[in-house]
């Protein structure tokens, strides 16, 4: 092929022309491989933390769609919100019976005393004894996160804050802070979650405080008749590690809320307390005519697992079949703090893309006008060519090579550049962005007055409450992209590479076709 | 039977300015032709009928007894015509030798060693190794001339169209340039068509064709 071997003649010895097209294909080469690499590298990582992220979610009163109703029909928010109660366990076990659920794991809370057991606290609580303490005085201000599983459950009567809290689990997944780490079993083992006997485990500080040991028992207390008590006995001591700042927060308010005095059981055994003091309840009405009971009451919160994000979403619509109301929402905090994780990478894409986009219209404008030139410096060249019987078709393919071949070498070349550079370049870029979202997060903190509360649990009915009022969270950013130019970038590479030629060549092709010999070479004459 | 024949050839530039009228030429092979006439008469006009560049606005050309119009005109200009342009046409950046492989190349026809033959068409010429190694920019317009000779010559076309070869040569070079065509012709069984002025080369011819500027032209602006 004469044409190949011409086009390669004239690049040879048109260097100057060519070496000006080059770097211009280099430049672009290397942003386009950067801005690919990133792109590709943070779908990946989105990709692979979808696929490695294990779904939780719970059912809550959806108060926003409430209080719009509230507004639409001009009712009164509380008693919109009063008339709609959290989901009982029996409830969420019908919407479990999904078959995207992968488990379901559910927790029952309930705050009690305990006899001849003092709760861990920092105030001095030797002479007066908390565990006597009268229920009608207990007006104990709970946390926000108390106050919002109250209002959900509108209507249940008082609820007394008690020293401890106990905690019932149907699960051993269930247990996200022996899961995730947070807590560790130090002495003795966690008790059997499916039996039914009385076992617990408790915190080394309780056990330290109050000199209890593997094998000891307490007695806990139904906080509104201190007869009713059950005996549990210990199991097992943990140690915890205090990684969210609400542990902190709630201690001021109650002992139950200090981590330390926190008690974990089986949900059986736990019910079976409740279920007792239920039987044996006092019911009275006070002076609001609402009805008092003296039953211990707890609170249930049930958490969904799911397989992976389809599932979830699937379930959403499966709870809407079997009868889940408007007024309930399905939602996932750990969805969706991984992807708030995530915004600091799609910020750093999205910027990625606009650089591509950016440097392929200048770089592409640039080639082109860069080609008419040269296409009409060579017009000469062209009438000759064609004067000696060179068809124009065969004229237009030795410029489009001569191109090509050009632009090929600057993208290899460019590619190489690009790959090495694109690891650097891109935990840069992502690197400011996170700073840039951290800088926001701790605004939007400051303008609440407080820290971000961690949404590490999984889930369950505080998560989703938190979020619901909007808390900021604490979030674990992804923190590198190590963007790699793989194959698929590669290959995209060339695909630019040989777009930006045709349609740089194009402009040749056209000004090819419409040069005619006769009238070139009689200008020139 | 001739190889060329024009039947009421017409031409006119942007279908205005007629330059060409009713002309009823034949060349044969093995002969050499001369076309005279006086500047704007329309000969250079003739031969880019001749070579296919512009087609004819009246009449015929016949080649080989095939309208040309009817053949690929870039087959017929890259094998069977070699043109020897009066501004050269050759390309400034290429070597000597580069712009006569060029037209073998795009000739498509089978040429053994084509630079030895390229070398060999050019020292026909007077121009060495040297000479055939240098860009065409840094040829003076004589050597220009010999290396456009070269060229037509070098993928043995039947036809030989040549528009003023020898006006930039001295008259040593001239006479060679005759004796090439000749022996073309006698030899080689080629159709040379020469434009020219000198009566050197008119004398030399075996036919004269006398081109005469149209009436409505001869008052026009001269070339
Ligand atoms: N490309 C052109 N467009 C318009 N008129 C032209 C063109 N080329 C030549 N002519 C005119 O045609 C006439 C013949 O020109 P030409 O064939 O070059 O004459 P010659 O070669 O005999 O000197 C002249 O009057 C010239 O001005
Ligand atoms: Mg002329």
């Amino acid at each position: 092929m004469y044409i190949l071997k011409n086009a390669f003649l004239n690049i040879k010895s048109a260097k100057g022309r060519n070496i000006l097209i080059a770097i211009i294909v280099l430049v672009i080469a290397v942003s386009s491989c950067i801005s690919l690499s990133v792109k590709q590298s943070a779908k990946t990582a989105e990709e692979e933390g979808l696929k490695n992220l294990s779904i939780s979610a719970s059912i809550s009163v959806d108060r926003s769609k409430l209080m719009q109703n509230a507004q639409n029909s001009g009712q009164d928010a509380r008693t919109q919100m009063q008339s709609v109660q959290q989901l009982t366990l029996e409830e969420m076990q019908t919407y479990a019976q999904s078959e995207s659920v992968k488990e379901f794991l559910y927790t029952l809370t309930a705050s009690v005393n305990g006899f001849e057991v003092d709760p861990v606290s920092d105030e001095d609580t030797s002479e007066e004894e908390t565990t006597t303490q009268t229920p009608s005085d207990a007006q104990t201000p709970t946390t926000p996160g108390g106050n919002m599983q109250q209002d959900g459950m509108g209507g249940r009567g008082n609820f007394l804050q008690g020293d401890f809290s106990v905690v019932g689990y149907n699960s051993y997944s269930a247990m996200s802070d022996f899961v995730s780490g947070g807590s560790k079993i130090t002495s003795g083992e966690i008790f059997d979650v499916t039996s039914d006997s009385n076992v617990c485990v408790i915190s080394e500080e309780l056990a330290a405080f109050n000199s209890l040991a593997v094998g000891d028992t307490i007695m806990l207390t139904n906080p509104d008749n201190e007869e009713q008590y059950f005996t549990f006995t210990i199991t097992g001591v943990y140690s915890y590690t205090s990684t969210s700042s609400s542990d902190e927060f709630g201690r001021n308010f109650s002992t139950a809320m200090d981590p330390a005095n926190r008690i974990y059981t089986s949900y059986t055994a736990l019910n079976k307390f409740i279920a007792y003091t239920k039987e044996n309840a006092e019911v009275t009405t006070d002076d609001n005519g609402r009805e008092q009971t003296t039953a211990l009451s707890g609170t249930t919160s049930g958490t969904y697992l799911f397989a992976s994000v389809e599932d979830y979403e699937a379930f959403a619509e499966d709870a809407k079949t079997m009868g889940l109301g408007d007024s309930y929402t399905v939602s996932s905090s750990d969805l969706s703090s991984y992807e708030e994780s995530l915004v600091p990478i799609q910020n750093t894409a999205k910027f990625a893309n606009l650089m591509l986009w950016v440097v392929l219209a200048v770089g592409g404008a640039i080639l082109v006008v860069l080609n008419i030139f040269n296409i009409r410096e060579r017009k000469y060249e062209v009438g000759v060519l064609t004067a000696i019987g060179m068809k124009k078709r065969k004229v237009a393919t030795q410029f489009v090579a001569e191109l090509l071949a050009v632009t090929l070498i600057a993208i290899v070349a460019g590619s190489g550049v690009g790959a090495v550079l694109s690891v650097p370049v891109s935990d840069a870029l992502l690197a400011s962005q996170i700073e840039a979202q951290e800088t926001k997060e701790s605004e939007q903190s400051e303008s609440f007055g407080r820290p971000g509360q961690s949404m590490q649990g999984a889930g369950g009915g505080t998560g989703s409450s938190q979020q619901s009022f909007g808390n900021s969270a604490q979030v674990d950013y992804i923190t590198t992209l190590s963007a790699k130019t793989d194959f698929w970038v590669l290959g995209q590479l060339m695909a630019i590479g040989i777009l930006l030629t045709f349609f740089a060549s194009l402009v040749a092709v056209v000004f090819v076709m419409r040069y005619e010999p006769l009238k070139i070479l009689s200008e020139r004459a | 039977m001739s190889i060329l024949r024009l039947e009421n050839l017409s031409f006119s530039y942007d279908s205005r300015v007629q330059v060409l009228k009713d002309i009823n030429y034949s060349f044969e092979k093995g002969k050499v032709y001369g076309i005279v006439g006086k500047s704007g008469a329309g000969k250079t006009t003739l031969l880019s009928l001749l070579s296919g560049l512009a087609r004819p606005t009246g009449g015929k050309i016949y080649y080989d007894d095939k309208d040309i119009t009817k053949i690929d005109r870039y087959r017929y200009r890259s094998r069977y015509v070699g043109v020897i342009f009066q501004s050269f046409n050759l390309i400034p950046g290429y070597t000597a030798l580069r712009n006569v492989t060029l037209s073998m190349d795009v000739s498509g026809k089978k040429i053994p060693n084509k630079k030895a033959h390229a070398l060999e068409m050019l020292s026909k010429v007077e121009l060495n190794e040297a000479e055939a190694g240098r860009k065409i920019l840094k040829l003076s317009g004589g050597e220009q001339q010999r290396v456009a000779i070269a060229r037509a010559l070098s993928y043995d076309p039947d036809i030989i169209l040549a528009d003023e070869p020898t006006g930039n040569l001295d008259l040593g070079t001239q006479e060679e340039i005759i004796n090439i065509f000749k022996r073309l012709a006698r030899e080689e069984n080629k159709c040379v068509i020469i434009v020219t002025h000198s009566p050197e080369v008119a004398k030399n011819v075996d036919e004269i064709y006398s081109l005469a500027p149209l009436k409505a032209e001869s008052a026009g602006k001269k070339h």
